[in-house]
């Protein structure tokens, strides 16, 4: 039994590691340069202790108490700049290089040269969720851990600015960046 | 010796109890009820138990003031994530969308 529980825990451990991006000292340092900064690390701990202050009888708040019982994490750096250039391609390429083993799945990526603006979403098999949202003034990486899959995705749908059909039904990532909904926007 | 001085003198020479001056006095002390000591025991108790009482209060009220702040920032930082996750999918599906939407010839 007490083998059980330990093979248990080292395998949501290993699950939470395996989900988690590390955000390098150069790329936390661009909060120095940017005019706005959001970062938001939330643990398994203080995830469940927020939910708890999640009211049942408001339904945004009912919701996300739903989706977040089952995440083990949250992590946010959003920085907005005053200038273009602020941040490199290889700070983009960091995080990159995190969700290219063959438990990422791309679901969606968007480059638009017009705008000069990139949207990347990555699922983990095991439930994780990355998004890179790169724009020549902001740069935004979301990693969300735990079991959250397409389908709880679109129940957040119309909540917290997350649109209704971001995965469409029936959508299950696999394993191969080759199905991703991969679209590039070329410049007339 | 002046006269007054001598009537002073007699009047303030010292003269010996009358015989049935103590017995009165006992007597006396015998008729009076001792009187009970008041019982402030069940005071001071109640005293100390309701100083314990305000004091663990006190340190409990606290710890929940300090949970509760604790937990409504836990909540605004989860609230903030999702918009920003929010706000992210959005851009993404919008940008998708602007892709898919044929074009005005």
């Amino acid at each position: 039994m007490r083998y059980r529980i330990v093979l248990a825990l080292a395998v949501s451990v290993g699950a939470l590691a395996a989900q988690q991006l590390k955000f390098t000292a150069a790329f936390e340092k661009l909060a120095e340069k940017a005019s706005e900064t959001v970062n938001v690390s939330l643990d398994p701990q203080t995830l469940g202790f927020a939910s708890k202050f999640l009211s049942d009888g408001n339904k945004d708040e009912a919701q996300a108490k739903k989706v977040v019982s089952k995440l083990t994490g949250i992590q946010v750096r959003s920085f907005e700049f005053d200038k273009e250039g602020a941040y490199t391609d290889a700070d983009v390429n960091d995080i990159r290089a995190q969700v290219k083993g063959p438990e990422w799945s791309l679901i969606v990526s968007s480059h638009s040269k017009k705008d000069r603006e990139t949207a990347e979403i990555y699922l983990h098999r095991d439930g994780g969720l990355v998004i890179i949202a790169a724009e020549p003034k902001e740069l935004t990486v979301v990693n969300i851990m735990g079991k959250i899959d397409p389908s709880e995705l679109r129940s957040l749908g119309g909540q917290f600015g997350v649109p209704k059909n971001i995965v469409p039904n029936g959508a299950t990532p696999k394993p191969s960046p080759a199905k991703a909904k991969d679209k590039d926007e070329e410049e007339e | 010796m002046d006269p007054l001085e001598n009537d002073f003198r007699e009047a303030l020479s010292r003269e010996p109890a009358p015989d049935w001056f103590a017995d009165r006095v006992m007597a006396r002390v015998r008729e009076q009820k001792p009187q009970p000591k008041p019982r402030l025991g069940w005071l001071r108790w109640a005293a100390a138990v309701a100083m314990v009482v305000m004091v663990i209060g006190g340190v409990r009220f606290d710890q929940v003031r300090r949970e509760r702040s604790a937990g409504e920032h836990a909540k605004q930082q989860l609230m903030l994530a999702l918009q920003v996750t929010g706000s992210k999918l959005h851009m993404a599906q919008v940008r998708v969308q602007s892709i898919d939407r044929p074009r005005p010839e």
